[in-house]
């Protein structure tokens, strides 16, 4: 795991005897060319721009369609076994405490209650490494909601009931559930302190040398040049301070696992956006060969980031499974979803960049707090580091604790944060530059693709209808545009593999342990295999969602269709070139005189005229041939690409009510080849509205009093519903890069949720005049927006 | 995964029951270290309490989980 030594993969593939291939690179209709690439030898043919293929790059209909719609796709919380027994967590009602003792004898007297499991056995071996800190036989509490023990029983409100008979004695500490009282130095602390850890400071990345004082994990400081001399140098300052809430993942689908523990094979359904992680840390957590666990996740109702690993409902849920020799059922409700699973921290953020006149950057700073609860990951300098040219960065992030359910990574961690702050204070500068915002990005974003991005911009009606001035309407109701981009990063999972199977019968099918969260990738590995053998994507067999099948990526990070598609092609390809073996002999030539192409089998010679693929497998000389490849490093490993889009918004506020009614967003993106045109669109606009519900309306409310989370549900917790979307409009810019048998890439987290918020708010600005600087934009937050300005104006 | 550093400058792997979002299978060469607004945007847990912090009550982080700390389990053991 050390950075000083290569991936053995990367070192296999050095060695790997190689080709040299020409691939399309850049935009299509403006930048496109050739570029040379070393391949290992035995990749596929160069895939040519989905413009000349004839499944890959189209939009056939979703393959598991009729699965979701018609209800017979299964997902976690549909799976029934015999005799299984439903779960309940016990969850703390305090937000930091101590748990003196635990009696759960009143809860197993409960008549169809089968087993209770406290939670200090999760612990394994503590020791301590300074025990007069805290000496705890059970896990401190640190937030309202804390799992502290499980119930199983023999049916759901069973379960439900026994669970409220489990007794905590509590010795309550001191807490603190707002942010700003966390940080200062008299508040409560979270945890009682780094303690003797002097040897463990230090590190790479962004978390290098981070300290802790009371509450305050950091800063994490990353600095490029010299930002003082930066600021020195600049002929305009634009400083700033932004604050945005925290957000809840909220997936359709709550977490929740079924576990079966058999003496000789643990199988798990799970709601997870990584079989392989659950499988994985499963095995580690009971000590289980990974050959004897097998997780299983079929349909999928999101997760956001949320749902890696078992969590606490697996290990428990395995754990009473264990105990009671029966299959249990742990799915959360949404309060608990709400309290204990993730969420994205908030974050409050002092932003100042500096240029000169001709649009140069000459430095960012930015300082950061964030809390994420209990836990830690509140950085968001993703955008003002990776975003923009600067010739100096200067960036600090702080976690701050506070008695909160820890965050979890969440689509898009810290960028729409981040670029909340950013782009705003882009616009803020190209205006004291008296540039336009497009013409300013162009001077300072050297991204080739975003640029092709803006430029279609440009030429949209939409922003041309932009006012030319800010608040330029005269009556209450106030229309404006603004925009704003986001940048995400290509990550590679090198644990994807697939297996493609070819039949006498004609029919092929591919495996892999993969999971579809909802985004499609299942449609996707049809089409490949359409493309190679001419079936219809709905004619191809794809199992997927088993660890019985290859190892798949664990899709988080956008790196599914990236990390597993170059394996579902060359295990296709592969596979085809079996195939072509095993009917050569029945065709009466070799193998190199054949080639499949479009569903037909040919003759280089002419020794024949072309046979359909159906016709020529059922003269194969075994009934299967089957291929498994597993993912190709990157051709170019030491290019790495970012992604990302351009995205308008247009809104009216309503300058008396204190309402932001997004109109619409017209939104540009690249995420490399689009395999399936359609489904990436569907997950922009997700993001787009997911963006404009973050920018709008969610928001997790604490009682700072009681230390209680006060809108655990979908009541209060407010989710943009059908009549807060706008429309949406999204156009996609293929890009390709030349990195792998597929060219494509992920597009889930730069899909809309990075800019929407950030885009909101600078169209509230040409709409208004007046800068609006926190989340969520409520009539509350917009009033006093808009009173604190000075000499507006309706005229 | 980056390493940490002990007090003495030597690079260590965090602990094995550190967990990411980003610390499952396996990523190309240095594609971690291309990232340097990703690591302080994530989120930790700890395999053995499946919490932030770890059986030792202390929070678990990047940073935090080396050699010093008493639950440290190295994964090249």
């Amino acid at each position: 795991m050390a950075t000083t030594k290569s991936h053995p993969a990367a070192d296999a593939a050095n060695s790997t005897p190689k080709k040299t291939v020409k691939m399309p690179y850049g935009v299509p209709g403006y930048t496109l060319q050739d570029v040379e690439r070393q391949v290992p030898t035995t990749e596929p043919p160069v895939l040519p721009v989905n413009a000349d293929l004839e499944y890959i790059g189209k939009s056939p209909k979703r393959w598991d369609a009729h699965a979701k719609v018609s209800g017979s796709g299964r997902y976690t919380a549909d799976i029934q076994l015999p005799g299984m027994l439903y779960a309940k967590f016990a969850s703390s009602n305090v937000p930091h405490a101590k748990v003196v003792s635990i009696d759960t004898s009143a809860a197993e007297k409960v008549p169809g209650v089968k087993g209770v499991f406290v939670i200090e056995n999760l612990l394994g071996g503590a020791r301590l490494l300074n025990p007069s800190l805290e000496v705890s036989r059970y896990p401190i509490v640190r937030y309202a909601g804390q799992p502290i023990a499980a119930v199983a029983a023999t049916q759901p409100h069973i379960a439900e009931e026994a669970a409220l008979l489990v007794k905590v004695q509590y010795a309550p500490k001191p807490f603190v559930v707002d942010m700003e009282m966390a940080r200062q130095s008299d508040a409560p602390p979270v945890f009682p302190g780094p303690a003797n850890q002097g040897g463990s400071a230090g590190g790479g990345g962004g978390a290098s040398d981070v300290p802790q004082t009371g509450n305050i994990h950091g800063p994490a400081v990353h600095k490029r040049g010299d930002a003082e001399q930066g600021f020195k140098d600049a002929d305009f300052i634009v400083e700033s301070k932004y604050t945005t809430q925290v957000q809840v993942h909220n997936a359709l689908e709550t977490h929740g696992v079924v576990a079966d523990w058999k003496p000789d094979l643990l199988t798990v359904w799970a709601s997870t956006q990584g079989t392989a992680s659950v499988r994985e840390e499963l095995a580690s957590f009971f000590k289980l060969p990974k050959s004897q666990v097998r997780v299983i996740t079929e349909f999928m109702g999101g997760g956001f980031g949320a749902k890696f690993g078992p969590g606490n409902p697996g290990v428990v849920a395995a754990a009473l499974s264990k105990q009671t020799g029966a299959p249990v059922r742990l799915m959360l409700d949404r309060k608990e979803e709400q309290l204990s699973v993730g969420n994205r921290p908030s974050s409050d953020q002092t932003l100042k960049i500096g240029a000169k006149k001709d649009g140069t950057l000459t430095a960012i700073q930015l300082i950061s707090f964030g809390t994420a609860g209990c836990g830690t990951g509140a950085g968001c300098a993703g955008p003002a580091t990776n975003l923009y040219q600067s010739a100096s960065l200067h960036t600090e992030e702080n976690d701050v604790f506070i008695n909160a359910g820890p965050a979890a990574a969440f689509r898009a961690p810290g960028h729409p944060q981040g670029a909340f702050a950013l782009e705003q204070t882009i616009d803020e500068m190209a205006e004291k530059l008296n540039m336009q915002p497009l013409e300013f990005r162009d001077k300072i974003d050297a991204n080739p693709v975003r640029r092709v991005e803006r430029q279609i911009i440009r030429e949209s009606a939409l922003w041309k209808s932009r006012n030319p001035v800010p608040n330029a309407d005269r009556g209450p109701i106030k229309r404006g545009v603004g925009l704003s981009q986001s940048v995400w990063y290509r990550h590679i999972e090198m644990d994807s593999a697939a297996e493609v199977r070819v039949h006498r019968d004609g029919s092929v099918e591919v495996l892999s342990a993969v999971q579809d969260i909802g985004t499609g990738i299942k449609t996707v590995m049809a089409q490949i295999l359409s493309e190679q053998f001419g079936v219809p994507p709905q004619q191809v067999s794809v199992k997927i969602g088993d660890t019985n099948y290859p190892v798949g990526p664990n899709s988080g990070g956008s790196v599914t269709t990236a990390s597993l598609t170059p394996a579902v092609r060359d295990a296709a390809w592969q596979a085809a070139q079996k195939f072509l073996v095993s009917v050569a002999p029945a065709l009466g030539t070799t193998p190199d005189d054949l080639v499949l192409t479009k569903g037909e089998v040919h003759s280089k010679s002419g020794h024949m005229q072309p046979i359909g693929f159906r016709r020529a497998a059922a003269k194969m000389d075994t009934s299967e041939v089957s291929a498994q490849a597993r993912r190709v490093p990157d051709y170019d490993p030491k290019h790495y690409d970012t992604y990302g889009g351009v995205d308008v918004a247009e809104i009216e506020v309503d300058t008396e009510m204190g309402i932001i009614h997004v109109k619409r967003f017209f939104a540009v993106h690249d995420c490399g080849r689009p395999m399936n045109p359609s489904q990436v669109i569907n997950q922009i606009n997700g993001g787009l509205i997911q963006g404009t519900s973050y920018a709008l309306y969610e928001n997790r409310l604490l009682d700072p009093t009681y230390g209680l989370m006060v809108n655990a549900n979908l009541d209060q917790y407010k989710i943009a519903g059908a009549r807060d979307i706008p429309q949406l409009h999204v156009q996609l810019v293929e890009s390709y890069i030349g990195q792998s048998s597929t060219d494509a890439s992920g597009i889930g987290e730069a899909a809309g949720i990075i800019s929407a918020a950030a885009a909101i708010g600078n169209a509230f600005y040409n709409a208004t005049g007046v800068r609006i600087r926190s989340t969520p934009m409520t009539p509350a937050v917009v009033l006093e927006t808009l009173s604190k300005a000075p000499q507006r104006s309706n005229a | 995964m980056s390493a940490t550093e002990t007090a003495a400058g030597v690079k260590s792997p965090p602990c094995r029951c550190l967990r990411t979002k980003n610390a499952y299978g396996t990523s190309p060469q240095s594609a971690e270290n291309w990232l340097p607004g990703v690591h302080a945007s994530s989120s930790y847990w700890c395999l053995l309490t499946q919490g932030p912090a770890g059986p030792d009550e202390h929070y678990v982080h990047l940073a935090r989980c080396g050699p010093g700390r008493s639950c440290y389990d190295s994964p090249e053991d």
